[in-house]
């Protein structure tokens, strides 16, 4: 892994109306980094995430891509997006086209690539995620966890540098998460840059490189994940993981 | 019954009348196809204006949209082809040029015919973009579009996709109303019946006839409308 910083946050802050959500969110990010960001909802996480691209704007603070600031007014979301790519939760593919025009729409009308070039790209990217046989069917033909793993390529086609990754197996049924977080696996043994948002455990436990607890627009703790996850050295984080636990749980 | 019948004259109204309205299609197949085009595209930038535009622009759009729903449509139609020029003349003069603006009959129909649809579809296309998801125009952003191009390559497709069926029955409502541009002069089927009929004194003859041919024209068009709708909503399982 290289030590070179990809993404540095410094002193974040965002409100809403009189209602402050994140406080004071610092944070450098390096190349190849897997952040996994957790915490009890309402707690900033993904509107961190949504600041880091424009799709909120910032009340203070600043973030620096490669020591460039990204954060400011005038710089251009379309510029930002060429570097940082994100999926949502709630998959947001386009429905009314077919997944390969999905898949190559931005990188045929923002980037400006050939079209032969991408569709190949993106029937690689299908392959390798084993939807090869999708390239035609709408969004609507689709179960969820195919639907997440398409706006995965979306975003990956655009050749980003860093990955965000706002709570993608939230809305899936249990038996298609193990599908969208293998492609978030074969990420990171790619070394792509990535912060995801997470309830998953045991999966943020597996790739991340480093735990941030957020609570209340502030980072609680940040760990290392063997550390956070057996003994958390703040006692919110303890509480908050306690909540995942059955063991002191008696039904009968 | 039979006394009645051999009191009119449908085979004799028919050899003079039916052409002449044949011919009158034309006009209202003219006057329906530019206006309805139009309509779309004034309702489409009324509706984005009004949703989108800077304070005063929406303020202004919902003054606009009071005025010319609270008019009808046979009003707005006589003020665009007798009034307008008129204010246009008496604005030049005052300027110290002298003009004689005149709009063909045919032009203001159609003006007239756009801009009332217009603002009645912008309504319907306004709560067709609202109803897409705000998600659809977030992942747009995040890939790198611009606000205006997330509207016009994501989210209207997919408006208008699911309006089309609410468009259409305007399509079907407006081919009827190009009646009213019997009162513009426009040499439509109205027009054409009353000259017709005035000359003739075969009042009962033409108006049925006249009244025939718009069903000839809206009920099949009624049908294929429904047809869409139905294929829409079948390929949206």
């Amino acid at each position: 892994m290289e030590n070179k910083t990809l993404l540095r946050i410094e002193h974040l802050k965002k409100t809403f109306g009189d209602h402050t959500i994140l406080k004071d969110i610092s944070m450098e990010v390096k190349k190849g980094e897997v952040i996994v960001i957790i915490g009890p909802s309402g707690c900033g996480k993904s509107t961190f995430l949504r600041c880091l691209n424009h799709l909120e704007t910032i009340d203070g603070g600043a973030v620096y891509f490669k020591d460039e600031c990204i954060s400011g007014k005038n710089i251009s979301r379309a510029v930002i997006c060429q570097h940082i790519g994100m999926v949502f939760q709630s998959y947001d593919l386009f429905n009314h086209l077919t997944v390969i025009d999905n898949i190559t729409l931005a990188a045929i009308q923002v980037q400006h690539r050939k079209k032969a070039e991408v569709e190949q790209a993106a029937r690689r990217l299908l392959a390798r995620v084993g939807l090869a046989d999708k390239e035609t069917a709408y969004p609507r033909q689709l179960s969820g966890g195919q639907k997440q793993r398409i706006a995965m390529i979306r975003a990956l086609i655009l050749n980003p540098e860093v990955m965000l990754f706002d709570e993608v197996t939230a809305s899936l049924d249990p038996e298609m998460v193990r599908e969208v977080l293998d492609v978030i696996i074969g990420l990171t043994r790619q070394g792509m840059t990535m912060l995801i948002v997470t309830h998953e455990m045991s999966f943020a436990r597996a790739v991340a490189d480093r735990i941030f607890f957020f609570d209340d627009g502030q980072i609680i703790e940040e760990n290392v994940p063997e550390r956070f996850f057996d003994k958390p050295g703040t006692e919110r984080a303890g509480q908050f993981l306690n909540s995942f636990k059955f063991n002191s749980v008696k039904v009968k | 019954m039979n006394n009645l019948l051999s009191q009119l004259h449908f085979a004799a109204a028919a050899e003079y009348l039916v052409p002449s309205l044949i011919h009158g299609i034309g006009v209202v197949l003219e006057a329906t196809i530019f206006g309805f085009i139009l309509a779309t595209i004034v309702g489409i930038f009324i509706a984005i204006g009004r949703l989108f535009a800077w304070k005063p622009v929406k303020a202004f759009l919902y003054v606009f949209l009071e005025i010319i729903r609270g008019t009808p449509l046979l009003v707005q139609l006589v003020y665009i082809y007798y009034v307008v020029p008129l204010i246009i003349n008496l604005l030049a003069a005052m300027l110290g040029y002298k003009t004689d603006v005149q709009i063909d009959p045919l032009t203001a129909g159609i003006a007239g015919l756009a801009v009332n649809y217009g603002c009645y579809m912008s309504e319907v296309i306004r709560a067709g973009i609202v109803s897409i998801d705000k998600g659809q125009t977030e992942a747009a952003l995040v890939l790198g579009f611009g606000r205006y191009e997330a509207l016009f390559r994501i989210i209207m497709p997919q408006a208008l996709r699911s309006i089309i069926p609410s468009l259409g029955n305007y399509l079907v409502m407006m081919i009827k109303d190009t009646s009213l541009l019997a009162y513009v002069a426009v040499n439509e089927l109205l027009l054409r019946t009353q000259t017709f009929a005035s000359q003739t004194f075969y009042t009962i003859e033409a108006y049925t006839y006249l009244a025939l041919f718009y069903l000839i024209l809206s009920v099949p068009l009624s049908h294929c409308v429904k047809f869409i709708e139905y294929k829409l909503s079948s390929s949206n399982r």
